[in-house]
């Protein structure tokens, strides 16, 4: 695992366990600061001599932070190094904990080593009866290891604690193991696609095999070939058709069927009849057999025998073909003539919705609710439309629904963007981490997660979403920028500047890097090239602060004693209690003897901000010269601690996670 | 009016070095009096001469610099130990952790520290051996003076597991009288420096040390996070490793020394990582205080307190670390009064991704970090400093700042940084521009400043007597270099030997202050300077257009002082204390 990663990792696991948790609901409230106090306190075990705390301590430290390195890289797909991950987290527990053995043997199953991670799971599954995640496990891996005999004894004991788990993984069997592709598509042991359900480190879990997809409806056939395809590109819907149709048709089925975790395990053993009747069954499976021509026969007869479901789709054969007007057509014939035209009002509304006639699309949506629960992306559909009409708390129920019904991501996305919108960034939050749960690779959702993460100040809770998303995408400009910002946050400076240098190479007009590199490159001593990049910064937002007071840092560094003055008197006359500033003007004072001014300012500089090292330094120098014994002392004592902040924390842990690595050498735990 | 002036600037042409000002400056730096041409009027120019001069040597290299024991030793002293009026060189050879923990019956060879002999012309002969202070084990660095009083630089060479004093005949060879001198100290030892502490007539011995380490079972290469710089696996070290206290040797004036440290505040409890080492007269009261480079921790200074004892006031006096407050990577150490204001500034080589620290002197008061102000800085964030010394390269009358650079991890070069420079590193060369800054000079492509190697050790003096100051590079994957000072149109200089009494006949501790017209410069008689190393212990000075020196006084170790009037330039001057 590359530094970069398991400092990030380390640091946010420092933050976690400092008590900062995953989200802080006051964004006013510096994370930083916050760390550092926790972090301070979190060593006072040391300090206050009781080693044996402190070894727990780090003792778990150490344990989660190779059980975090083990889901991510699980999550990336690296399933060797989230294997190696998992067994240093087992081993760095006294007693090993149960979470991490878990998912160490299902990333062993997944390995294809049978043997150790079954009788680890069969071990804990006998202790933990109760258990139907954990019970899951091992009956994924007594299938995938074919031991039937126990496996029929394990799948009665789901079916008493969870039926419809119990009726999954019967599918399961029968359908084989299940190779993760993305997000809910699978492999299956043909190595044909496959739909499932659910997300995470260990990919899809089979809830039904999808029809073939590759049938000769035209565009579904771009739905073949997602072997070893990136994610962003698999997430992608197929090309459209270059007549000019919508291929909404070829997007829906798959997208329904996959993502249908919550509806699936209600429905047939196919787990497909709530939205394809028996109808579109057996036309499918006749498309399956490769009898194209069967199929369509009896498609149109059902239709001249006034089928309503042969109607409905037969307008969504017309409609993905772009016969627009024959599909209106017979989709109105439809709805006139089903009891209960759910699938063809939708069917209908998509494809108002797709060429622009909104209000009969939303006349259609609306029924259709009336009949039952819409699909995903119609209720996606419906709730873009409520927010677009300023009904937000409509909007708000529709996407909730959608998240009980599908988790769907999408969902959850506009969920937080709503609640950015109102100014609850805790909310908007809990949202993103839940669609980051569901779609750990999801680009979109990272990115999401990690402006609004960095936009509100937790820092830690960024790195988690910002991390791989550098690491994935390290040629992207904007990424770049959110690990510097990540660094910067958490007080690596070095690694922020070459973060940010990285941005701003990749996009020279990166007017946002500019100040967070400006002040990184401070920070660093490289003050002539951080005057440049704030200089910059500063022509575009000629008004910010916090540059124009970063920038005279880096003149009152080197020497640029006027222009560096006349700076900070200008942020001072805006902001008296401006921290950087004061520490400037300290210095300028400080250099021109005037002793008891830069004491002032030093004092508002170190008001401004409690836990600067450099403000309590200078006080406690102008204090020694102005023979202030006791100040001085004081503020060099304060200065002193500020310095443990979570530099030397962070580098603390790491020197105990050595000394630990080379005591688990010598002393092996089971 | 208008003639005035001219006759002012003539004025101050024909002498270079001008009079200080009592204008105070918006930096609190009193402003020298700007000179007519700061630039300089003749380029520095060093030339590598080491080719022919038969100095070969070349310490043992380790490609991977798996420890940081390979990584930190390459003393280099300038020292006249025959008295024949040529400064001979001397080099402390390390050892290699393969070769060191090497089986008897694997016969590598150990560690063969060289001493070369002048014989004029800038040609070189190696008599180590036969002079007897080859054998120093692991050697890492050095200091000299002469201990016993008979008149020969002495010399102490510290090591990974013990320390030498070899102690000058006279007779062309050295005794090893650590053991009966009580010296031997112990433990990775660094920096030292002999002074006269409590001015009773002999030297005292300061030696700082660096991490505590066994041989037989160093941390391993790129183990764990400690051990790992920016992503790629590196040597372990120093953070994360156990450091060791400081050793303070008392001499008990009858070629015996007790180790004081703790008892007289020298001891360094704290056990930070001493590498770098240097006394000076820090408050200006005469008495010999001590600064301590602390690699990745914070710098200590000590002041004398006038009976034996001292007090750390580093933080108080701004010199223990860096304006920002931040504990720096410091290496090396160059004093000097780079203003000729009368007070001795110190410049502190640091670990890349810092910056080289300028504490400039407020009269003893207190120092603050001018490390940008002066212009030395900026290009320093992206190196790792070594040695270096403060010179007046040119002999325009104003000390310029020579300093050498080589990172520590060979495995840097797998990745490119903006914020460091790769494993070699070129050397850099200050001229002082007399109005507080200074400008680096900067060679060609083929220029001995423009070698980048990496560097570790330096000495500074005139090995040719021709009255400009020459360079000793010690490297640590390289053969040595010796640089030959050829800046045409250098200044009248003057060089001054002081012979003291007693059992200091070096005069260690001494300042020497000359006055031409206004200007006064001083120059502190040093045991023990830049990294691990030792300049000639003779004095230089150089003096523009002037051919006289108006007045020279000595404040010899023992407080007292004696003047001397109207000498002429371009000599090596012999001055004996009363």
């Amino acid at each position: 695992m590359k530094r970069t990663a398991r400092s990030i990792l380390l640091l946010v696991l420092v933050g976690c366990l400092s008590g900062i948790g995953p989200i802080r609901a006051d964004p006013q409230d510096s994370p930083t600061k916050a760390l550092e106090w926790q972090l301070v306190e979190a060593e006072s075990a040391l300090d206050q001599g009781e080693p044996r705390i402190a070894e727990s301590y780090y003792r778990g430290a150490l344990r989660e932070l190779w059980a975090l390195r083990g889901e991510l890289a699980a999550g990336a797909g690296d399933l060797e190094t989230a294997e190696q991950a998992l067994l240093k987290a087992r081993a760095a527990s006294a007693v090993g904990v149960d979470s991490v053995r878990i998912e160490l043997a299902e990333i062993q199953l997944h390995l294809g080593k049978l043997d150790e991670p079954l009788k680890e799971l069969r071990l804990l599954a006998h202790q933990r009866t109760e258990d139907p995640e954990l019970l899951e496990s091992f009956i994924r891996g007594l299938i995938q290891a074919e031991k039937t005999d126990e496996l029929s004894v394990e799948l009665e004991q789901m079916a008493r604690l969870d039926p419809d788990r119990a009726h999954a993984l019967r599918q399961l069997d029968a359908g084989g193991a299940l190779r993760p592709i993305s997000g809910n598509l699978g492999l299956d042991a043909d190595g044909q696609p496959v739909a499932g359900a659910g997300h995470g480190a260990l990919g899809p879990r089979l809830i039904a095999t999808l029809h073939r997809v590759e049938h000769n409806l035209g565009v579904l056939q771009a739905w073949t070939g997602f072997e070893n395809t990136p994610v962003a590109e698999a997430d992608a819907p197929p090309p459209r058709p270059t007549d000019g149709a919508e291929p909404f048709g070829t997007v829906e089925l798959r997208a329904d069927v996959g993502s249908e975790r919550v509806a699936l395990p209600t429905m047939d053993p196919v787990g497909l009849t709530p939205l394809f009747p028996d109808t579109f069954l057996e036309i499918f499976v006749a498309l399956d057999a490769g009898d194209t021509a069967t199929a369509l026969a009896d498609l149109e007869r059902r239709v001249d025998e006034g089928d309503a479901d042969a109607m409905t789709l037969s307008g969504w054969i017309a409609a993905s073909e772009g016969r627009a007007a024959d599909a209106e057509r017979t989709l109105l014939e439809a709805v006139a003539s089903h009891p209960k035209p759910l699938l063809a009002r939708q069917v209908l509304a998509r494809m108002y919705w797709h060429t622009d006639r909104r209000a009969a699309a939303k006349e259609h949506v609306l029924q259709a609710a009336e009949l039952g629960a819409l699909d995903r992306d119609l209720s996606l559909w419906l709730a873009d439309v409520e927010i677009a009409d300023g009904r937000i708390p409509a909007a708000n129920r529709q996407l909730r629904s959608l998240d009980r019904r599908f988790e769907s991501v999408e969902a959850l996305v506009r969920l937080a963007d709503i609640f950015v919108g109102l100014n609850n960034s805790k909310a908007a939050m809990d949202y993103l981490e839940k669609a980051r749960g569901l779609a750990p690779s999801s680009e979109e959702v990272l990115v999401l997660h990690a402006e609004l993460a960095l936009d509100i100040g937790v820092i830690p809770v960024a790195a988690a979403s910002v991390e791989p998303l550098a690491r994935m995408r390290p040629d992207v400009a904007r990424y770049q920028l959110y690990l510097g910002r990540v660094w910067a946050g958490l007080g690596k400076m070095g690694e922020a500047s070459e973060a940010l240098l990285r941005s701003v190479a990749l996009d020279p007009e990166l007017k946002e890097a500019f100040l967070p590199l400006g002040l990184a490159l401070n920070h660093e001593s490289r003050f002539e090239q951080a005057g440049d990049y704030l200089r910059r910064y500063l022509e575009s937002f000629p008004d910010d602060l916090e540059a124009t007071a970063g920038l005279a840092e880096a003149e009152q560094r080197l020497g640029e004693s006027e222009s560096a003055e006349s700076r900070v008197r200008w942020v001072l006359e805006r902001d008296p209690e401006h921290g950087r500033a004061n520490l400037v003007l300290g210095l300028l004072l400080l250099g021109r003897e005037e002793l008891t001014e830069a004491r002032t300012a030093f004092e508002r500089a170190v008001s401004a901000d409690p836990l600067s090292a450099k403000a309590h330094y200078q006080l406690s120098l102008v204090c020694t010269r102005l023979r202030d014994r006791a100040c001085a002392s004081e503020h060099l004592k304060k200065y002193k601690n500020a310095l443990k902040g979570p530099e030397s924390t962070f580098q603390t842990m790491e020197s105990k996670a050595v000394e630990l690595e080379l005591q688990k050498q010598e002393d092996p735990r089971p | 009016m208008r003639a005035r002036l001219l006759l002012l600037l003539l004025l101050s042409w024909a002498w270079s070095p001008p009079a200080p000002s009592a204008a105070q400056t918006e930096t609190g730096v009193s402003e020298p009096t700007p000179k007519v041409d700061p630039k300089p009027r003749s380029t520095p120019v060093f030339v590598d001469v080491t080719a022919g001069s038969g100095i070969d040597f070349k310490g043992p290299r380790s490609e991977e610099k798996k420890y940081i024991l390979e990584s930190v030793s390459g003393g280099v002293a300038l020292l006249d130990y025959d008295l024949d009026g040529l400064v001979d060189i001397y080099f402390v050879d390390s050892l290699t952790v393969d070769r060191a923990t090497a089986k008897a019956s694997d016969a590598k060879p150990g560690a063969r520290s060289r001493l070369y002999r002048n014989q004029g012309g800038l040609k070189f002969k190696e008599v180590g051996r036969a002079a007897g202070v080859d054998a120093t084990g692991w050697g890492v660095g050095v200091c000299a003076a002469d201990v016993d009083g008979n008149g020969y630089s002495d010399l102490y060479v510290t090591g990974v597991e013990s320390n030498k004093l070899f102690l000058n005949q006279g007779d062309g060879s050295f005794r090893d009288a650590t053991g009966k001198a009580g010296v031997t100290g112990g433990g990775w030892s660094t920096g030292c420096g002999f002074a006269d502490v409590d001015r009773d007539g002999d030297l005292d011995l300061f030696v700082a040390r660096y991490l505590d380490l066994d041989l037989h079972d160093l941390p391993e290469f790129g183990r764990g996070e400690l051990c790992k710089y920016r992503d790629i696996p590196v040597q372990c070290g120093p953070r994360g490793l156990k450091g060791l206290g400081d050793l303070f040797f008392r001499n008990r004036g009858d070629g015996t020394f007790e180790e004081v440290g703790s008892k007289v505040g020298l001891g360094d409890e704290e056990a930070m990582f001493g590498l770098g080492v240097t006394w000076l007269d820090a408050d200006g009261d005469g008495w010999q205080d001590l600064y301590v480079a602390n690699d990745t921790t914070p710098n200590f200074l000590y002041l004398n307190k006038k009976d034996g004892t001292f007090e750390e006031m580093s933080y108080l006096l701004g010199v223990a670390v860096s304006e920002d407050g931040k504990e720096q990577g410091s290496m090396g150490i160059a004093v000097g009064d780079y203003r000729n204001e009368g007070w001795l500034s110190l410049f502190v080589t640091n670990f890349s991704e810092e910056y080289n620290t300028f504490y400039h002197n407020h009269e003893g008061a207190f120092f603050s970090d001018a490390s940008f102000r002066t212009k030395t800085a900026a290009v320093s964030v992206r190196y790792v400093g070594w040695g270096t010394s403060f010179l007046d390269v040119d002999n325009d009358g104003w000390l310029d700042l020579f300093l050498v650079n080589g990172h520590v991890y060979p495995q840097i070069d797998q990745i490119q940084l903006e914020a460091s420079a790769p494993y070699r590193q070129r050397r850099m060369l200050f001229h002082n521009r007399g109005d507080g800054t200074f400008e680096e000079v900067v060679g060609g492509p083929k220029h001995p400043l423009s070698l980048e190697t990496v560097s570790r050790g330096t000495a500074v003096g005139d090995l040719d007597n021709d009255g400009r100051l020459d360079v000793v590079i010690s490297d640590l994957d390289g053969a040595a270099q010796v640089l030959r000072n050829e800046t045409r149109g250098a200044g009248h200089w003057l060089q001054i030997d002081l012979e003291g009494k007693g059992l200091n006949r070096e005069a260690v501790g001494a300042l020497i202050k000359i006055r031409v017209a206004k200007t006064t410069m001083i120059r502190p008689v040093r045991s023990g300077t830049g990294y691990l190393s030792q300049d000639d212990l003779r004095q230089h000075f150089g003096l523009g257009a002037a051919k006289r020196v108006d007045e020279i006084e000595v404040l010899w170790p023992d407080g007292s002082a004696s003047k001397r009037k109207n000498v002429d330039a371009d000599q090596i001057l012999t001055i004996r204390q009363p």
